[in-house]
């Protein structure tokens, strides 16, 4: 039996694990909002609506899952919801909407001009850039969904959420060098063009894309037999 | 999701020793970031549309 499932002498009660797990979805759904950049500050709110409840029931005495795991897995959440729909605006139709066409724009004014000129200029729209639409690609088709789903059963303490939470942050990490490097690779037109630059880029997209950075050495040491299958 | 019954307990991983001093200084960046990421998705598209316009 693992240190997690262990039985105590006194029990929580119903109303705090309810409790609980009320706040967890609250969490979920919190940090997935967020990720929409439209519906950012609802998210926000639900977000820690989701973690007064949780905290609460853990006074109530309900036996929680640990507070860090929660961070490393609903930093996977939000940055994966960020990017997914992020990416998925640049690859679908909804770089044509008035709303996906400013986002796009002002974010190549702020740090990558390969999205402020020739925006929506070929066949595929969004940016021209055929080695950036590639990985837009990827991101959207096979990393993102994937990392959501591993945090999913990561929050749920699932030995799979574990796996795969390891196995789409080295994919995410190794499409973060290909990222970097192929922004290095087109300077002058993608810092060089944009109002802030490196500053700029570095503020709103090299962050969050540092995630695998903390969360891998986390998904690496923790005791795996804490996870059930 | 599993959990212990009983008293208010934060449940913890059995990990060594010298992983849990890496898994607070972990802890401590992840919640930089999570705030970090929270804050961005919140004022990013204000930001944007105040300075830059609709395009």
């Amino acid at each position: 039996m693992s240190a997690l499932t262990t039985s105590r002498a006194a029990g929580p009660s119903s109303d705090a694990t309810a409790r609980y797990e009320r706040g967890n979805v609250l969490f979920v759904l919190g940090c997935l909002v967020c990720g929409t950049v439209v519906l950012g500050p609802i998210g926000a709110v639900i977000l820690l609506v989701g973690i007064r409840m949780m905290r609460r029931a853990q006074h109530a005495g309900a036996t929680i899952r640990p507070w860090t795991l929660t961070l490393i897995a609903g930093l996977i959440l939000v940055d994966s919801s960020v990017n997914y729909l992020a990416w998925g605006i640049d690859v679908l139709w909804s770089h044509d909407t008035l709303i996906g066409r400013s986002f796009f724009v002002n974010y190549g004014h702020i740090g990558d001009g390969a999205y402020l000129v020739f925006h929506n200029a070929n066949h595929l729209g969004g940016t021209y850039l055929g080695g950036e639409k590639a990985i837009s690609i990827v991101m959207l088709a096979v990393i993102f969904p994937m990392r959501i789903a591993a945090a999913w059963g990561l929050l749920q303490m699932k030995r799979w959420g574990l796996r795969w939470s390891i196995i789409a942050n080295w994919l995410y990490f190794a499409i973060w060098v290909a990222y970097a490097a192929n922004m290095a690779l087109s300077f002058p037109i993608r810092f060089g063009l944009s109002d802030y630059g490196v500053l700029g880029w570095f503020l709103m997209a090299f962050l969050p894309f540092m995630g695998p950075i903390i969360e891998l050495p986390y998904l690496h040491t923790v005791n795996k037999d804490d996870f059930l299958e | 999701m599993p959990q212990q019954s009983g008293s208010a307990h934060e449940s913890e991983t059995s990990v060594a020793v010298p992983f849990r001093t890496l898994h607070k200084i972990l802890a401590a960046i992840a919640a930089i970031f999570f705030v970090y990421l929270i804050v961005e998705s919140t004022v990013l598209l204000p930001f944007m549309l105040m300075r830059f316009g609709w395009q």
